[in-house]
């Protein structure tokens, strides 16, 4: 299991649990983005906000809420952070 | 991103408020348009609407509502009110909660429901929510070609079935469809409501595996039930979510077709730009450029029409003064010709401010500004999503505050507000442009871009103070939507543009007029005096308050000019065309300061408070009148001391 915030740009990774924020896993529900979803991370660059997809709905995460979303890494990305 | 739209809304509110009593009496029917953020639905608002719109309030509330007239075939005609973007049903910021009444009031006859076709299957849990509303609904999709270009499309007899709702779609950008969305419509307005009630057991069954416990619980889950779901326990809630999650996506399987993929072109296109946009090392370059290429083209083509425009005025001007009454030629010379006329003129470079910003909205770059000021943000205690109200102050301050809303914590909120009014407004940059072409000649746009810079660097300086301040604390509950890079629908464009340029001159025709003829009185009486002189009784106000100015070189009728500009910047110019007796203001002011002075002088016309309209706007957005008063008395102190300073600074090179 890894945070969000560690996976690499251009990974596939599966949500697995957000740390206690209801209200966060509401609003990314409603944005199509669920627990168990596979999510590709488009940018992650350390300091800016991460950047990821399902399809064709692409999502800005600030880094406090993304180290809140616990992931497993489906496919690793070729591109290091 | 439609985050504000309106220019100046409390202008436009008696307007919106009549059609809205007459709404009563005159339409044959309410519409709707919901739908999630970036869905298209102010290109269908425009479609249908057309030309016939009004921008007002949400009564109670300052968010944008904005109504239009939807004419029939059979002549009927129907009021569409478009509602802001959110993600639910059950908002989560102020904005969103908007439309959550607007929705759960069901004070209408058909909702609209918009979605766009390439993100359809996470918007049919959007449209699953509302299709518990027992009214009727039509869906309308959007952005259809898009999806085909993906070598996908959509069954919409199997989607219209499973919904149990008419579905039209229609091309934003040509308007193919509107034709027979509009018969649609007809059809809908007159079919009896009650064949519309929705039996959540249907709903259920589209997904197998939990309908038999949703159905077991809550039998008749309506919209009433629904609207406490915010307030349930959050393994309630989980499950509600999780049914509709499952719903969407059976509904979207089975209603989705494969065709051949056409291109891939605009898909290398979007990653070529955020490539370069989002670009750790590019991206704050390149937004610098485009705000510096926004101001240049801002002030090269306003320019131009206003000189054109000034020819007329002094045109009509000297006409006026032929009239053998000079009571009345001076009124209509000096009062309304220079003081409104002359506001009125400026017009073009509102209108040209207003069309780039809506450009960058629509194309999808505004939205991108948050993630690429993300990291600046930060050190201020905020986030990048802050920065987009910032940017849109450069339009009109009372709007930006509005989007301000967008922010789910109170204290980010404040913050926004209180930087806003630092941020230049369309109604400042015509002070600007008359100064600096005056004084400044050659260095004129150099004078204006150091103004616009000085403004941003107030607002980041306050940002910075109040993040020392109770308002301090991190926030980073940034998450937004990176919607996809569009080319613009001009015909929009233009709409919105001129939705908003319409505030400035219905309030030049109204307002201005009304002070500037006051102002003019005050300067032509008591009778007998040099009109606009000290002995005039705007010259004694102006006398009066005029040693407070002194240390910064200001003179009585640049005192009172700054008086009246509290009402609205653009009254400066109209109060010192008035006091100038007659002349005309390129050869007025030279007279009244030296370039030193007149630098000063735009330094304190920058940082001071804008406008009433933006004082009643903070008092409402934060909810708090000591912060309100703080501003305006905080903004009036830098205002003066850094007058001072930049005109000191200046007397020693000038």
């Amino acid at each position: 299991m890894h945070l969000l915030t560690e996976i690499h740009e251009g990974s596939r990774v599966r949500f697995l649990e957000y740390s206690k924020d209801f209200s966060l896993k509401k609003r990314l529900a409603s944005m199509g983005f669920h627990l168990g979803s596979e999510v590709f991370v488009v940018k992650n660059d350390s300091s800016s906000p991460v950047i990821i997809a399902i399809g064709e709905t692409k999502l800005m995460l600030g880094r406090t809420l993304a180290n809140m979303i616990k992931v497993e890494l489906v496919s690793k990305g070729s591109i290091a952070s | 991103m439609k985050m504000a739209e309106a220019s100046c809304p409390s202008c436009a509110d008696e307007k919106s408020d009549k059609i809205i009593a007459s709404g009563k009496k005159e339409f044959e029917g309410k519409l709707i348009i919901a739908g999630q953020p970036n869905c298209g639905k102010t290109s269908i608002f425009n479609l249908l609407t057309d030309s016939s719109q009004y921008v007002g309030n949400w009564t109670g509330v300052t968010v944008e509502k904005k109504e239009g007239i939807l004419t029939l075939k059979n002549k009927k005609a129907l009021l569409v009110t478009d509602t802001p973007g959110t993600y639910s049903i059950f908002g989560h910021t102020p904005d969103e909660l908007v439309t959550e009444n607007v929705l759960i009031s069901k004070a209408y006859d058909i909702l609209l429901i918009t979605v766009s076709a390439t993100t359809l299957e996470r918007q049919l849990q959007f449209v699953l929510e509302a299709s518990l509303i027992n009214k009727k609904k039509i869906l309308i999709i959007t952005m259809n070609d898009e999806l085909e270009s993906q070598g996908k499309t959509l069954d919409l007899t199997s989607l219209s079935k499973s919904l149990k709702m008419p579905v039209a779609i229609i091309n934003g950008r040509t308007g193919a469809g509107l034709v027979e969305l509009k018969d649609s419509i007809e059809r809908e307005i007159i079919r009896d409501e009650s064949e519309t009630q929705v039996n959540v057991n249907e709903l259920a069954s589209l997904s197998n595996p939990l309908s038999k416990k949703l159905q077991e619980e809550e039998k008749r889950l309506n919209i009433e039930l629904l609207a406490a779901y915010k307030h349930l326990t959050v393994e309630h809630a989980d499950f509600t979510e999780k049914e509709l999650h499952i719903s969407a996506q059976n509904v979207y399987a089975s209603s989705l077709r494969f065709t051949e993929k056409k291109n891939t072109f605009f898909e290398k296109v979007t990653i070529f730009l955020d490539r370069l946009i989002l670009s750790k090392y590019f991206g704050i370059p390149i937004f610098f450029l485009i705000l510096f290429a926004m101001f240049q083209a801002t002030f090269t083509i306003g320019d131009f029409v206003f000189s054109q425009i000034e020819l007329v005025l002094i045109y009509l001007s000297d006409l006026a003064n032929l009239i053998p009454i000079p009571i009345i030629a001076s009124l209509l010379s000096s009062g309304i010709i220079g003081g409104a006329g002359n506001v009125l003129a400026l017009a073009p470079y509102v209108f040209i401010m207003f069309l780039i910003l809506s450009f960058l909205e629509d194309s999808g770059y505004m939205a991108r500004t948050a993630f690429i000021m993300d990291r600046f943000m930060h050190k201020l205690g905020l986030h990048g999503k802050a920065f987009i109200p910032l940017v849109l102050g450069f339009g009109c301050n009372v709007p930006a505050i509005m989007a301000a809303r967008t922010l789910e914590s109170p204290k980010d909120r404040i913050k926004v507000a209180l930087m806003i009014p630092f941020t230049s407004c369309s109604a400042r940059l015509p002070v600007y442009a008359l100064f600096s072409a005056v004084f400044f000649g050659k260095y004129a746009s150099l004078v204006v871009l150091s103004l616009y810079l000085g403004g941003v660097l107030a607002g980041l300086g306050t940002a910075f103070l109040l993040s020392k301040t109770k308002l301090g604390g991190k926030s980073d509950d940034f998450l937004m939507e990176l919607p996809p890079y569009r080319l613009p629908r001009i015909k929009n464009l233009f709409i919105n543009t001129w939705n908003k340029t319409k505030g400035y001159i219905q309030k030049a025709g109204t307002v201005i007029v009304f002070a500037s003829i006051l102002l003019w009185i005050l300067s032509y009486f008591p009778s007998g005096v040099e009109a606009g002189s000290e002995a005039s009784f705007l010259g004694m106000l102006g006398k009066f308050l005029a040693p407070v100015f002194s240390p910064l070189g200001f003179d009585y009728r640049m005192t009172i000019s700054l008086l009246s500009g509290f009402a609205a910047k653009e009254v400066i110019i109209s109060t010192l065309s008035i006091v100038s007796g007659g002349l005309d203001l390129s050869s007025a002011l030279p007279l009244m300061m030296n370039s030193a002075t007149s630098l000063g002088y735009l330094v304190f016309i920058l940082l001071y408070t804008p406008c009433l309209a933006t004082v009643a706007v903070m008092r409402t957005e934060t909810g708090s009148t000591r912060w309100t008063i703080f501003s305006v008395l905080y903004s009036l102190f830098l205002a003066y001391g850094l007058s001072f300073v930049v005109r000191s600074i200046a007397l020693l090179f000038m």
